[in-house]
């Protein structure tokens, strides 16, 4: 679904780089889960691979398509949430949405269909034609979403996807992820929360200072920590990557 | 071309859309302005093409007339779409956006293109059409002229845009390699603003450097215009052939049948290879260009800065509202325009001139001291005027002024600190522009008493202009654009200082008129002047007083008024 190998970003002139040496393989179905701390290049890496930024060394292949070579065809397979809510906020959600279904080619029907059942499942119907600019965060966020589900993704890229969501919609926004793994597709997403990575991931990577310092499953993670908790095992593997770095 | 169109009506969607916050009466009375405004402009426009028809038939000068007509029309999509390309191009928050679409970056160039290009046509036809049929119709010409002039005003915006967009690349560039983009952006920005008058201004002397003679000889005149205008075609040539084949005027010695195809190669080929230049550039360059611009500068640069103290509050605010506004390219080009803009058209005013170096001593003075006033009636508009920076500076704060309220600073300070700032700017563009008329204009007491008059009035109108913007500003603004451009509210203050600045040009000019038609009242008009000006000074200084005053009062309960 997604290879990521020996990817390196750098920014313009500096000699700091934000991705080192990155390699990470995603298979269908799994939902895979991108921790780290502040700054440790995470949205660096969902910027890469949603062909937002460029990079310089390694490859990147979404469904067997080369991100460098072919960023349309891969682009298609990617529904992307980013932290920063949608731009375009005089429209509608309903306008909205009818743009990325015609960007991504999905059929009034199925568009229709699939609309629907997002808005029920995030009780949005009622503001779907109300302007975006008058939506709460958290609704700008669940429009968003739907924006990204609207072509039903193979890859699902979410950047810190919990923030400003209400304890329910962010239980839909679980189950939705979930969901959409059970039918063959696969979620990446960024999160600052460990308890939601620890509930719902089926593998995680930690990145510290760019480098992948760890990608692993649940099961692996809880037998190499000491308590068997994702958070004491995150805060030793990130303070020696700090260390080792430093 | 699926993309495209769905790129486009997305972007003409948001652009376009009623903003549903401006209350009705506000948006009345600025609509109105504008209309009148809009009214005045084309009126004296086709009034003078009316004015000057037979003498342009008698000298066989339409097409030049066309294409002068042409040039006008790019000069004002050059200045007022160079900044749109800069912003909507490069600096548009649906920059990430539409990167993490499938869709190619010169699809994404060329729809933000469309748009810029669709916004400038409608104020391009606006006032290109009434003047292209009054030109017509004065002209006598066949309905040629009305098919390919109508194709020329389609066309034409799509050149200069181009040419901007072309250049804006490299420009881009050179920004992204600067640790502060924001601030860098807005000064070249600004520059360019100022080269594209220099430019205009170069043209412009090429144009008037024909021999006119000593002023008195209408014939001799004529023929240096004509000299001045095919000098102009030369350079101008793709708006020039777009000209020649609309009055269907021979070149190079060839019939009509055959010149008409060579304008119209002159004109589809240039247009067709600057389409294809920037199309090239687009593929190639747009995508780095704004990957360079959307990294931003991350990491610090490695040079050990130290803590600045601003010394006291009011220095502090004077220097975030600064910084803020200068580091934000679609503010600083709106707040900083009259410091470049104005000095410059003083200085092309004066420079293009009549000359009446031949005319009698008592002429010569009068013209001097017309111009003289005329000067300070510009540096009334837009010195005063144009100051952005001063009505939209509580509108600007948007959503970060919920955080400003919970400073421990009062609305007193905060207000003082931005009057300063903006007191400062348009003090800067007055005074460059007195010092520019004093060097090209050369009249020294027009000058000195207008700017004793400008002092004041300058003081008041920031104070206005804040205070009227305090009332209720517009906060809920997503892009900057959408604060300085589409914030009706922003302009009223320009407007009504736009009739005070008619009224006063009406009032100052009288006299000077009044001396020419009965110079045997010299002495009491000479008395009445002093009277004038006596009193636009009292009432400067008085509006002075009553707006410092009624802000520095209202500014606490207007601040604890607005909600966020």
């Amino acid at each position: 679904m997604l290879k990521i190998r020996n990817l390196t970003k750098v920014y313009g002139k500096s000699t700091v780089k934000a991705l080192d040496d990155v390699s990470l393989e995603l298979k269908k179905g799994e939902i895979f889960g991108f921790l780290g701390p502040n700054g440790a290049g995470k949205t660096t890496m969902i910027k890469v691979l949603t062909g937002i930024l460029p990079y310089g060394e390694g490859s990147i292949e979404i469904c067997g398509e080369d991100l460098h070579k072919n960023p349309r065809a891969a682009k298609l397979n990617v529904g992307y949430v980013p932290d920063s809510h949608i731009v375009f906020d005089k429209l509608t959600g309903r306008e909205y949405v009818d743009f990325m279904a015609d960007i991504y080619g999905v059929s009034m029907a199925q568009r229709k269909e699939r609309a629907e059942k997002l808005l029920a499942s995030f009780s949005l119907t009622e503001d779907f034609d109300r302007p975006i600019k008058d939506y709460s965060h958290g609704m700008k966020q669940k429009i968003c979403i739907i924006g990204a589900l609207i072509h039903n993704p193979k890859l699902w890229v979410l950047d810190e996807p919990m923030t400003g969501l209400d304890p329910q919609s962010a239980f839909e926004l679980k189950e939705l992820m979930r969901e959409h793994c059970n039918g063959g597709n696969t979620v990446f997403f960024s999160t600052h929360v460990l308890d939601v990575a620890e509930k719902i991931c089926d593998r995680i990577g930690i990145i510290v200072k760019g480098k992948l310092v760890m990608a692993g499953s649940m099961q692996e993670i809880r037998e190499a920590s000491e308590d068997g908790s994702l958070e004491e095992f995150f805060l030793s593997v990130a303070s020696n990557a700090e260390e080792s770095v430093k | 071309m699926k993309d495209w169109l769905c790129v486009i009506k997305l972007l003409v969607k948001s652009m376009f859309k009623k903003n549903t916050n401006e209350r009705k009466g506000l948006k009345i009375f600025v609509g109105f302005s504008l209309a009148l405004l809009y009214a005045v402009i084309l009126f004296g426009i086709c009034s003078t093409i009316v004015a000057i028809a037979p003498a342009l038939i008698e000298y066989e000068l339409q097409s030049e007339a066309l294409m002068l007509l042409f040039a006008v029309g790019i000069l004002v999509i050059l200045i007022f779409g160079t900044t749109s390309i800069l912003t909507v191009l490069y600096f548009s928050r649906d920059t990430e956006f539409f990167m993490s679409l499938p869709v190619s970056p010169s699809t994404v160039f060329f729809a933000k293109l469309t748009t810029v290009y669709l916004g400038m046509l409608a104020l391009e036809a606006a006032i290109m059409a009434p003047c292209l049929i009054t030109l017509g119709v004065m002209l006598k010409m066949s309905a040629v002229f009305y098919i390919v002039g109508f194709f020329a005003v389609l066309t034409l915006p799509a050149l200069p845009l181009m040419l901007a967009s072309v250049i804006a690349i490299p420009l881009m560039y050179v920004v992204s390699l600067f640790r502060n983009k924001g601030a860098m952006t807005s000064i070249v920005a600004i520059i360019m603003f100022g080269l594209f008058f220099a430019g205009y201004y170069i043209i412009i002397m090429n144009v008037s450097s024909g021999d006119a003679g000593d002023g008195t000889d209408i014939s001799a005149i004529v023929i240096g215009i004509k000299d001045s205008l095919k000098k102009a075609a030369d350079i101008l040539l793709p708006i020039s052939a777009v000209a020649r084949l609309a009055t269907l005027t021979p070149v190079y010695g060839l019939g009509v049948g055959l010149s008409s195809l060579v304008n119209t190669a002159i004109y589809i080929g240039f247009t067709a290879v600057l389409f294809l230049i920037a199309y090239l550039l687009s593929n190639l360059a747009y995508r780095k260009g704004v990957s360079r611009m959307t990294e931003g500068s991350r990491r610090n640069d490695g040079k050990h800065r130290e803590f600045k103290s601003s010394g006291n509050i009011t220095s502090a605010l004077m220097r975030t509202e600064w910084r803020q506004m200068v580091r934000t390219p679609a503010f600083a080009i709106n707040c900083l325009m009259c410091v470049v803009i104005l000095p410059l058209i003083i200085g092309v005013m004066n420079f293009t001139a009549v000359d009446m170096s031949g005319a009698a001593a008592e002429d010569a003075e009068f013209v001097k001291g017309m111009y003289g006033l005329i000067n300070i009636t510009i540096l009334f508009m837009m010195g005063v005027g144009l100051n952005y920076g001063a009505s939209t500076c509580i509108t600007r704060e948007g959503e970060s002024f919920g955080f400003g309220k919970s400073l421990p600073v009062t609305p007193v300070q905060w207000v003082k600190a931005k009057r300063i700032v903006y007191l400062l700017i348009s003090y800067a563009a007055i005074v460059l522009g007195c010092i520019v008329s004093l060097f090209t204009a050369q009249d020294i007491w027009t000058v000195i008493v207008g700017l004793g008059f400008l002092v004041p009035y300058n003081y008041a109108f920031v104070n206005f202009a804040i205070y009227y913007d305090l009332t209720a500003p517009f906060l809920k603004w997503t892009t900057p654009r959408e604060a300085m451009k589409r914030n009706f509210k922003g302009m009223v203050p320009f407007l009504i200082n736009m009739g005070m600045s008619v009224i006063f040009m009406f009032v100052t000019l009288s006299p000077k008129i009044a001396m020419l038609v009965m110079p045997e009242y010299a002495a009491a008009i000479g008395m009445l002047t002093v009277v004038i000006w006596g009193v636009l000074y009292i009432v400067a200084f008085i509006l002075a007083f009553v707006f410092h005053r009624k802000l520095t009062k209202k500014a606490s309960a207007l601040y604890e008024r607005i909600e966020i």
